[in-house]
């Protein structure tokens, strides 16, 4: 499993803005060497750079990560309650959803869409599945878990919560979300 | 801003899980009310074995990946889990006396509330219910925080409530049995829904908790912050007093006797004394929001 932490956007801004600055500053500089004495000049090359620190960290807003879905967008997509099992909702944050599913009043697994727009680490593990189940690339994930990918953009995750929600368990609650709502853009 | 990380390192979760104490009077306070909800706290203070009881996993790689996001998640500030530990910090820190963390440390070894009794003033029974009522409006922020619903929260709290156990569950007996129950006597409910009914903003604003929580109450089409406090409370207090029925004062004093020395005429003492000298809130809410951490991170990996 890879690190997370990976940011697809290439900062090209920065390196411009950065020639920009180191450029800006060296000319200045030098007229200022010629013009005003030693003290002053530290001064005013503090002050300079102190201009070109502000600048750099303003080159964050440039390469900020895509925005992950809302998570109210996501609730549709679950399984709904019914036949004894009961789907509470836990978690629901930008990009995320989480419901428990339970039996007769016990958690017997977790149920979670999670959008990976920002998470290629996470979506490195579908890469070599070969199974899809209803059409969508298959991976375990941990011992507990099993995942779709859907639309190359959510992770459909079922992950056991008691040890008598098995595997096959897990594959069958998969295909119990709303796939095809999730998959298509504009229904959500 | 990266710039802050010359100056100072943020603690990770990691940091601030396995930073939490193991003994000490808010562990003996906790511990004491095991007997209402037997097993159902038990003190999670490393973080990686909170990931394997939580994930049910063991492959280290995994769980190393687990970590890694989970560092990341409460790492981002608009994710709200620092801004719920704050929330819990601050409901501390308004009732905390200092210089006191280091009483009882000691297994065995028992407080004499006599000593602290000049240090120590039971509050009114207004204001004491205010504090409580503030205390679970406190829990209610936290959550929006923590789970990110939109709106007011409160139906989404209420109904969930139901569902709290562990480290939530525990800090709500705490709330009931150390700030309603212990000072305010078994009928410390009606108390509270008595004052709410007649809260007003100047009886907010003379409580410590309200100036520090003011900050997180919900600005977007929000009510009035007294509204939205009776409609926070009046949501759950059917809830808190199913809680309570399980806490009976007796018993719950007998239990604190095991480490705090305290004679029966002096037990509105005993309310003043957990609230300074403990911080229930904050070390169970630490356990709290890492949990939701790590449940959400095992499911981004």
């Amino acid at each position: 499993m890879g690190q997370t932490l990976e940011t697809s956007v290439e900062p090209k801004t920065f390196h411009i803005r950065n020639e920009f600055f180191v450029d800006g500053i060296l000319k200045l500089r030098f007229a200022l060497h010629m013009i005003i004495p030693a003290l002053s000049r530290r001064f005013v090359l503090f002050a300079a750079l102190a201009t070109l620190a502000l600048g750099l960290s303003g080159c964050d807003r440039g390469t900020r990560p895509p925005e992950p879905i809302k998570g109210a967008s996501l609730n549709a997509s679950f399984p709904v309650s019914g036949e004894g099992f009961t789907v509470v909702f836990t978690q629901e944050k930008a990009g995320f959803v989480e419901a428990t599913l339970k039996q007769n009043g016990t958690d017997v697994a977790s149920l979670a869409i999670a959008d990976l727009i920002d998470n290629a680490g996470a979506k490195a593990k579908f890469a070599s599945s070969i199974e899809r189940i209803a059409g969508h690339p298959y991976a375990p994930n941990g011992s507990k878990g099993s995942t779709l990918l859907v639309a190359n953009r959510y992770q459909v995750q079922v992950r056991s919560l008691a040890d008598t929600f098995d595997e096959a368990a897990r594959r069958s609650w998969l295909t119990k979300f709303q796939l095809d709502t999730l998959a298509a853009p504009g229904t959500r | 801003m990266a710039f802050l990380g010359i100056f100072g390192k943020k603690k990770t979760i990691v940091d601030l899980v396995n930073g939490l104490p193991k003994s000490g009077l808010t562990v003996r306070s906790l511990q004491a009310l095991d007997f209402a909800a037997p097993g159902e706290w038990k003190n999670p203070t490393d973080f990686d074995q909170m990931m394997r009881d939580l994930t049910g996993e063991t492959d280290g790689d995994f769980l190393n990946s687990v970590r890694a996001r989970a560092i990341q998640l409460y790492a981002d500030e608009k994710q709200g889990y620092q801004k719920a530990l704050s929330i819990y910090e601050r409901v501390d820190s308004a009732d905390r006396l200092l210089g006191t963390a280091a009483f009882a440390d000691k297994v065995g070894e028992k407080v004499k509330l006599l000593q602290f009794l000049d240090k120590i003033t039971p509050a009114a029974d207004t204001s004491q219910a205010i504090d409580l009522v503030l205390k679970v409006i406190s829990e209610l922020l936290a959550f929006r925080q923590v789970n990110g619903l939109p709106g007011d929260g409160i139906a989404d709290f209420a109904a969930a409530l139901g569902e709290y156990a562990g480290d939530s569950k525990i800090r709500m007996a705490a709330l009931v049995a150390f700030d309603g129950v212990i000072p305010l006597g078994p009928d410390f409910l009606m108390k509270c829904n008595d004052t709410v009914s007649g809260l007003t903003p100047e009886l907010l604003k003379k409580s410590a908790i309200f100036g520090k929580i003011i900050d997180f109450f919900p600005k977007v089409g929000a009510t009035a912050p007294v509204d939205f406090v009776k409609q926070g409370f009046e949501a759950t207090s059917g809830w808190l007093g199913g809680l309570a029925s399980g806490l009976d004062r007796g018993s719950i004093v007998d239990h604190l006797r095991q480490f705090v020395e305290v004679s029966d005429d002096k037990l509105d003492y005993l309310g003043a004394f957990l609230d300074v000298m403990t911080t229930y809130y904050s070390h169970t809410g630490t356990q709290s929001i890492a949990t939701r951490v790590i449940q959400r991170a095992v499911n981004e990996v």
